[in-house]
């Protein structure tokens, strides 16, 4: 038996295989982020450049060490279309982690991944060796002192109005200014719309609040050289029963004059009447007289 | 009688920097008259066991005024006599009192009787004695014109102002 000697049989072209250049950048840490967490807070981001002829679906992951729980570690970004870039953010809402202070965490691998479009399966493009820290910070409470604030209870106060109604709308700002950290930010949002003392009791007291409303007990007419009780009706429009108090001002014909009521406690939601007493002088002229009313608590 | 230290303390309800003025008074004549920001503490020597008062005001709308009768020297530097402008929480006008010829003849245009319109002339010419003046014939003027209805005509020729009452 021959053997067949080798012949070549044709001519064979080279192919040209060019890899897929898709590719990260902009590795960044955004910010910190709290335990027990109100919302999730974008703490990482990177730039993904897809490749230059292929319109493909890539994935983002993230390792992070040690492991962070109630944070995002895989991203993908939907179909690109050839030659675009898109940012990619990494949110973290941790849970109560019971941290006795700050705790670092790094992200030390960032992995590229494309799906390939014949058979489905995420395929590894690269893979990034990073050293990118972030904190997530110990959380606040009520009475401890705060990075920036001597309790939580005053940073509550801070973002409070007389009411100790909270308000996150400036937290942001502060925020980015650097005048707060994430947990105080986190802390505040939790509140936000809240009475203070529904997150920290007797944290704080509203300040009293009326209004002048419109039963008073003022006679139409008076005779001079007489008296009259002049009755402003004193609506306790607060939170807490308060003492209120009255400036009723008396003007008319070359005449004024100023009376100054004693306090008087109203309870909450309550109407009641100040009395002044006018003593009209003998020779006060006939005339109409305005009478004012100011209120104070 | 000797001097001693009276210490101040003046400030605002809210807290805030507000331009005040500060003045001592004693038997109704200003001893001291400070102008200055709150917060303020200070000191003034006063004579010992004289009456004074101590009035702070500023010109923002938003403050009252407050004023305190003392003998001096009450506290001391740690526990200084204290002016905190309170916060106004309300401010309008609630009424009007009408006296004598007002009083008089502020029922006119709802209740219009001659007999008052009598009367007034009486008194006008010293015949009767209705408790107050009526100075000048524009009061019976108006008068009339309270009787006939014209309320705004009636409060321009006297002092009263029952048009916008």
């Amino acid at each position: 038996m021959h053997r067949r000697r080798d012949i070549r049989i044709g001519a064979i072209e080279e192919i040209t295989v060019t890899g897929v250049d898709a590719k990260l950048s902009d590795f960044k840490v955004i910010s910190n982020v709290p335990e027990a967490a109100s919302m999730s807070y974008k703490f990482y981001s990177v730039h993904l450049h897809a490749d230059s002829s292929l319109d493909l679906e890539y994935r983002v992951r993230i390792s992070i060490s040690p492991s962070l729980s109630g944070a995002d570690t895989s991203k993908t970004t939907g179909k690109m279309t050839h030659g675009t870039t898109t940012s990619v953010g990494f949110y973290a809402k941790p849970p109560d982690l019971g941290l006795e202070s700050h705790e670092e965490h790094v992200v030390d691998k960032v992995y590229l991944d494309a799906k390939d479009p014949r058979t489905g399966n995420w395929v590894n493009l690269r893979t990034y060796d990073r050293n990118d820290i972030f904190l997530v910070e110990k959380k606040i409470t009520c009475w401890e002192k705060t990075p920036h604030y001597s309790s939580g209870c005053e940073l509550l106060k801070h973002y409070a109005d007389d009411q100790c109604v909270v308000s996150s709308s400036g937290v942001w700002i502060d925020k980015a200014a650097g005048r707060i950290t994430i947990a105080e930010l986190d802390f505040v949002e939790k509140a936000d719309g809240k009475d203070a003392n529904t997150l920290c009791a007797n944290c704080c007291t509203p300040a009293p609040k009326g209004k002048i409303c419109d039963e008073h007990d003022i006679p139409s007419s008076a005779k001079a050289g007489t008296s009259i009780n002049i009755g402003v009706c004193v609506e306790n429009t607060g939170k807490v029963k308060a003492d209120f108090w009255v400036d009723v001002k008396i003007s008319g014909p070359d005449y004024s004059t100023t009376l100054t009521s004693a306090k008087k406690s109203i309870d909450v939601g309550k109407k009641d009447k100040i009395y002044v007493r006018w003593d009209l002088p003998l020779n006060l002229k006939s005339g109409t007289y305005t009478i004012d009313a100011t209120l104070y608590a | 009688m000797g001097k001693c230290e009276q210490y101040f303390w003046l400030a605002t309800e809210d807290e805030k920097k507000v331009s005040v003025t500060f003045r001592l008074y004693h038997n109704d004549d200003v001893v001291k008259e400070i102008s200055t920001q709150t917060p303020k503490g200070f000191y003034l020597l006063l004579t010992e066991g004289e009456n004074y008062r101590a009035v702070l005001e500023t010109s923002e709308a938003e403050y009252g005024k407050v004023e305190q009768a003392f003998t001096a020297c009450v506290g001391n530097m740690d526990n200084p006599l204290s002016l905190v402008l309170p916060l106004k929480q309300d401010e309008k006008t609630i009424g009007k009192v009408h006296t004598g010829f007002c009083s008089f003849v502020q029922d006119l245009p709802s209740n219009p009787s001659s007999e008052k319109l009598k009367d007034l002339v009486l008194a006008y010419n010293g015949i009767k004695d209705l408790g107050f003046d009526i100075p000048t014939k524009d009061y019976i003027k108006g008068a009339v014109e309270y009787y006939k209805g014209n309320v705004s005509e009636g409060d321009k020729k006297t002092p009263c102002a029952f048009g916008d009452s």
